[in-house]
């Protein structure tokens, strides 16, 4: 071989052996130190309306990511790579998923910029908007840093510097991974089914029944008078993650809610929750003067000794029937 | 300041940069070319003809061209770091489109004048049989899309470098066999040739079905690069496959017509002169 081709060939070489070594970045999570609980915030959907967070993707399992649409880089990778991972999970758990977008850039990202920005990764993405301190508050809730704007250049375009990573909060509200740019679309399937899954309740345990603890089956309250009952079931959750209870209703009544009693400032205030966490292992115990299930509109009423049927939908048990016993609110009452 | 253009973490402007190594690149190339020429032209070329013709000139600039274009901005820092549909463009221009336009612009007589250097010859007679040429086209169009060295050599400048010499090294070998000066220097005869550019088309095929039928990005690094023109890296590396076969597949079926109609007028001319032979046999 020529001396002029084999310093060729000897330089081909050092080509490549300099050329290695320093690797893309490496798919996967990142462990969060401690988990995050799925903090609530409302902001402004792309349809106008209010959207709360922690009320709307209870259960699911959701992806939390602040960006912009004029992102030139990690935004559209970051939404492309769940978008493809999402479409290749089969329709029911394509629903158990939400991906919820937060503008770090409401000047430019309208309603409309973010909606037609997100459409074209997933036409179920949720795009948020609020005001620049509304924002700043929500980036602040989970532990990162508000985005910061560069200064525009001479043709007005600017960068917004904001974190690049995804939160994902697992079926049971809670996150504990957090994943950074550099995931690939064939990082985040895995990932996506994995996070989906959850462990099958012991045989033991199933179904889902109020548990035997101060009242074994719970027990309805017949009302001294109008309409209006209350339940206090036992629940005991047969899942080692966190299941809640999304709604409830009976034959005996118009409505049913989760309310909550609590003091404030010396008086009994009573709040309606729309979405009641039940926790692994421990029985969730609905109690007079604290949480219960109220009965609205009841269609007839309420006899001690009779049986009150009520429908229960959990965000992972799915819909469990329970019939409590009605008793007396004389046997009820606190003396 | 880059001298060869490489996979860069930034997002994608239309500002001009410069890569001083591609003009140097293409300025050795001429370099070469005008030095043959006149230095070796007075003791090699033939008395009496032209050194060099017009055409030959010119294909050798097309060539040198091709390569520029294909290595420098826009299409080079596009290909090797945003756009994969870019980087097959690359790959057209270094294996398919410039080897050929620049063995065409070198005159037989500066080929025989290499060959008689000492080991240039059996180098490229060794280069004008069709199984070394058509192996090294194969060994560097399949290795250089395997998606850890493109992952891995790409982002540096030196690595991407190295690709784009192995593309063009790669197409050399595969056209010599097929433009290489006959008979001393070995070329293929021309249905021969022809059969041996169709084999050229067929593993093309493997990394473009990849990239065409694959539902994930193949390359980390084009689907982690920022995005140019709103393209998505899965649309980017179908349109990539696609290329590597509408584009690619059409340059070489071209050359097979070309030596097809040359083979075909031979054959006639053959059959011309025979017949005359025989008219001319039977009247005397």
């Amino acid at each position: 071989m020529p001396a002029t081709l084999r310093s060729s060939a000897a330089l081909l070489a050092l080509a490549l052996s300099a050329c290695v070594g320093e690797p893309l970045p490496a798919g996967g999570g990142m462990e969060l130190p401690t988990a995050l609980p799925k903090h609530d915030f409302t902001l402004t959907a792309t349809d106008g309306r209010p959207w709360r967070f922690r009320e709307a993707t209870a259960g699911r399992l959701t992806f939390l990511f602040f960006g912009y649409t004029s992102c030139p880089d990690v935004c559209p990778v970051q939404m492309a790579g769940l978008a493809a991972a999402v479409r290749e999970l089969a329709p029911e758990d394509q629903r158990r998923v939400a991906v919820v977008f937060v503008t770090t850039d409401p000047a430019r990202d309208s309603a409309a910029v973010l909606r037609a920005w997100l459409d074209q990764f997933n036409r179920d993405f949720v795009g948020l908007t609020g005001t620049e301190a509304e924002l700043d508050s929500v980036q602040r809730l989970f532990g990162l840093a508000p985005a910061v704007r560069e200064t525009p250049g001479p043709d007005g375009a600017y960068l917004v510097g904001h974190a690049a990573q995804v939160i994902a909060f697992g079926v049971d509200d809670t996150a504990r991974t957090a994943y950074p740019f550099g995931q690939r679309q064939t990082d985040w399937a895995p990932e996506l089914r994995r996070l989906l899954q959850v462990p099958e309740p012991p045989a033991a345990a199933v179904p889902l029944a109020p548990a035997r603890v101060a009242f074994p089956e719970g027990f309805a309250v017949a009302p001294l008078g109008g309409r209006t009952g209350a339940a206090y079931p036992v629940i005991r959750s047969s899942l080692a993650l966190v299941d809640t209870l999304v709604a409830a209703s009976s034959p005996a009544a118009e409505s049913v809610h989760v309310h909550r009693t609590e003091r404030v400032d010396g008086l009994l205030v009573m709040r309606r929750e729309d979405a009641l966490p039940i926790p692994p292992g421990t029985p969730l115990r609905m109690e007079p003067g604290g949480t219960h299930l109220m009965l609205g509109g009841l269609v007839r009423p309420l006899q001690p000794g009779d049986t009150v049927e009520i429908r229960l939908q959990f965000r992972l048990h799915g819909a469990r029937t329970l019939r409590l016993p009605v008793r007396a609110y004389s046997d009820v009452a606190a003396p | 300041m880059n001298w060869w253009c490489s996979a860069r973490d930034v997002a994608w402007t239309w500002t001009w940069q410069a890569y001083p190594g591609v003009w140097l690149f293409v300025a050795v190339l001429l370099g070469w070319y005008a030095w043959g020429l006149r230095r070796l032209a007075p003791a090699h070329a033939p008395a009496g003809s032209r050194v060099v013709r017009p055409a030959q000139v010119a294909w050798y600039a097309y060539g040198a061209l091709a390569l520029w274009i294909a290595s420098d901005w826009p299409v080079g820092a596009l290909g090797s770091g945003y756009l994969l549909s870019l980087h097959t463009v690359q790959w057209i221009l270094y294996a398919l489109v410039a080897p050929p336009l620049l063995l065409l612009g070198v005159p037989a007589w500066l080929w025989r004048a290499l060959a008689a250097r000492p080991g240039w010859g059996r180098f490229l007679r060794f280069f004008a049989r069709p199984l070394p040429g058509l192996l090294l086209f194969y060994a560097t169009m399949l290795g250089t899309h395997l998606p850890r060295v493109v992952d891995t050599l790409r982002p540096w400048q030196l690595g991407s470098f190295a690709i784009d010499m192995a593309w063009l090294a790669g197409g050399l070998a595969l056209w010599w066999p097929v433009i290489a000066p006959r008979p001393d220097l070995g070329r293929l005869r021309d249905l021969p040739a022809i059969g041996y550019l169709f084999a050229a088309t067929i593993v093309p095929t493997i990394p473009a079905a990849f990239m065409t039928f694959s539902n994930a990005p193949l390359y980390g690094l084009y689907e982690l690069a920022p995005r140019v023109g709103g393209i998505a890296a899965l649309e980017d590396q179908r349109t990539a496959g696609l290329l590597m076969k509408a584009v690619g597949d059409p340059i070489l079926w071209l050359a097979m017509s070309v030596i097809f109609f040359r083979w075909a007028r031979t054959e006639q001319a053959a059959d011309a002169r025979e017949r005359e032979a025989r008219r001319a046999a039977r009247l005397s």
